[in-house]
């Protein structure tokens, strides 16, 4: 395992800060829980860094860490089949494969995201960014708006089929031009 | 039975399906690409706001070091995941400033030249190629000093000399206290542009290249292509400036707009001096008063020396400027750049360049000279735009050195001469298409010829300077004389 003295730090840091969100999206298609995926996210990383030694620079580091990914994400549906929320292996391997191959669209959604977060209300921007913080409750923030919980979803639900749409509109304009 | 997919994935991602529902959702998924494709980038939304979430939330941290939540969080975690957490909520953060605006950081340095500083925690620091300038950094640049900035979601932004510029406490928008930028501005959107503002007045961008100065209680704008809002602080008023128009806003005054050029000043300079006086007054005009005056007028300036200029210079110029010059070293240079004939306007403080280029000449007396001893100046009255708004009054303009042209009858008009010698005129202006003197029938665009005194330029509320700026607005407006 590398140290974090080793000239090869910085560049471990380089490379899997790129492929981050992409890692992050396809633990999420694979185990549909938030929470699972940021924890099989987290397991990831770790077990990147300690293989780092092994990793070939002439090879892909998405590729290989998608790998690795794949492999903490099986083994985490293995361990939860009887969660009716959990996909099955099958299905988390097909979710994946397709995951894999439209990477390229996905990160533009994910860039063209931040424009249609401007083009949103500055209330309901900053409404659907506290939602999305890690540790939210949809609960706590419904008291602290003075909402039920089924208002607020309903609400937040509206805010995010309206990024939706604006991503896919602004992607199927750029495809256009 | 029917379902709507987005409604029904969105349940399932908060985790609120029925049982039923999932079960129809899982077999979507396993059967239909289109369900998986959908549900896919519902995921992708999903990540993209954790993210954006998690790097705003981050530097909210930052912003408070009483309550470093996350980055206590992960500092208590162990080592290896601390080190990815950090670079990984480091990317989310570089994503989230983009929505945060000047909260965060603002710009990076990509060129300086001359003395640029930034003004940190109150402390000065040279700028440096590739520097990130953050959240309540100024920028200050030198008398000699300018620079390029990349602000971001604005686009490149030119500093001039003696520029002084922050980010403002609102959102997208920047502070000119003083001096000069030019702006290239990415596409704006239409509800939340970015906005400069200036003492006198807030110049909302469209996407579009302009340059904005501040100095003397003056703001003006000018504007290349695209449209620029401007509005005067103190009047509220507002105008809607397009491309080849500039905009003055005196004090309190409204915006005053106007047809104008576009395209930067070239000044042509000479290295050459061999008097004394002359050089004195040659780095006075050329190095310093004369820049320093253009750049307050809110035009970009390029210096060149007669010993280097090239045709290609003379390309996109709103103006030329011939600074003086010792006999025998800028008539060559003038010839070979054919400036004569040169499309773009074109103000001479030279009067040995005068003959060279059609200005003087063609009668019985001599085309220019100099006269020493003080001497009175009798700038005339009438009807000529230059002569609009300027307050010196009449007879009162003493020189020690005097330099005159004899511009052929019926041709120049003439706004100011050697007392008692109306045929000697130190101060004198060509309509385009008015006659001129050989090599030159008539005029290509507007000439003006122009004895600076340098005493005079020294006092910056010298009613020199007056003359001056009737002579480059008047050069550069795309407004007809009488």
């Amino acid at each position: 395992m590398p140290t974090p003295d080793d000239p090869r730090h910085d560049q471990f840091l380089r490379l899997f800060a790129e492929s981050e969100a992409a890692l992050h999206t396809l633990l999420r298609a694979m185990l549909s829980s938030r929470e699972d995926a940021s924890e099989a996210l987290q397991e990831t990383a770790v077990v990147l860094w300690r293989k780092f030694d092994e990793f070939d620079p002439a090879r892909d580091f998405r590729a290989w860490a998608s790998g690795i990914a794949r492999n903490k994400a099986l083994a985490l549906i293995r361990d939860r089949q009887r969660d009716r929320h959990v996909f099955d292996v099958d299905l988390a391997n097909r979710l994946a494969d397709r995951a894999e191959a439209q990477e390229t669209r996905y990160s533009s959604e994910r860039e063209a995201l931040e424009e249609c977060l401007q083009k949103l209300p500055l209330d309901r921007r900053e409404l659907v960014l506290s939602a999305y913080r890690q540790g939210m409750r949809m609960d706590q923030l419904a008291a602290q708006r003075g909402q039920t919980p089924m208002s607020l979803y309903k609400v937040l639900q509206r805010i995010r089929q309206t990024l939706h749409d604006c991503v896919r509109r602004n992607l199927e304009k750029n495809e256009l031009a | 039975m029917k379902h709507d997919w987005n409604d029904l994935i969105q349940r399932h991602l908060c985790g609120i399906c029925t049982q039923a529902e999932t079960e129809a959702l899982l077999e979507a998924l396993r059967s239909d690409d289109r369900v998986a494709d959908l549900y896919l980038s519902h995921v992708n939304l999903d990540v993209a706001l954790e993210g954006t979430a998690a790097g705003v939330a981050l530097l909210e941290d930052l912003r408070a070091p009483s309550s470093p939540r996350s980055v206590s969080r992960m500092w208590r975690q162990p080592g290896l995941v601390r080190i990815v957490g950090m670079a990984a909520c480091l990317t989310l953060a570089l994503i989230a400033w983009k929505l945060v605006g000047p909260d965060g950081s603002w710009a990076t340095v990509l060129q300086t030249e001359g003395g640029v500083e930034i003004l940190r925690d109150g402390l000065p620091l040279p700028a440096v190629q590739g520097e990130t300038l953050r959240s309540g950094d100024r920028i200050r640049v030198g008398a000699q000093g300018g620079g390029l900035l990349e602000v971001r979601r604005l686009g490149r932004v030119t500093l001039g000399p003696e520029t002084r510029l922050h980010p403002a406490r609102e959102p997208r928008m920047l502070e000119l206290e003083s001096g000069f930028i030019e702006i290239e501005a990415e596409k704006q959107p239409a509800d939340r542009p970015w906005r400069i503002r200036t003492a006198q007045a807030e110049a909302a961008v469209m996407g579009t290249k302009f340059t904005l100065a501040a100095a003397d209680a003056r703001t003006v704008l000018r504007v290349s292509e695209g449209m620029v809002r401007l509005t005067g602080l103190s009047s509220g008023k507002a105008e809607s400036v397009e491309g080849g128009r500039r905009a003055f806003v005196n004090g309190d005054s409204p915006p005053a707009v106007a047809g104008s050029r576009t395209g930067s000043v070239l000044l042509l300079t000479s290295r050459t001096a061999p008097h004394a006086d002359w050089d004195r007054f040659n780095r006075l005009i050329g190095d310093k008063l004369v820049g320093t005056r253009l750049w307050r007028l809110g035009f970009k300036v390029e210096t060149r020396h007669f010993d280097e200029v090239q045709p290609a210079d003379l390309q996109g110029r709103a103006l030329v400027i011939v600074s003086i010059f010792d006999d025998g070293v800028g008539e060559p240079v003038l010839e070979r750049l054919r400036l004569a004939t040169a499309g773009m306007p074109l103000i001479c403080l030279e009067p040995a360049g005068y003959a060279t280029l059609g200005m003087a000449g063609g009668g019985s007396e001599a085309a220019y000279g100099f006269s020493s001893g003080a001497s009175e100046v009798m700038i005339l009255s009438g009807a000529h735009p230059m002569l609009k708004g300027l307050s010196i009054p009449p007879a009162s303009w003493l020189r020690t050195l005097q330099g005159w042209g004899c511009p052929p009858p019926g041709g120049a008009r003439v706004l100011a001469h050697l007392a008692g010698r109306p045929d000697r005129a130190v101060w004198f202006a060509y309509e385009s298409g008015d006659v001129m003197a050989a090599p030159v029938n008539r005029a290509p665009a507007r000439r003006t010829g122009l004895f600076l005194d340098p005493r005079a330029m020294s006092n910056p509320s010298s009613p020199v300077w007056q003359v001056f700026e009737a002579s480059v607005d008047w050069s550069v407006s795309l407004e007809t004389s009488p």
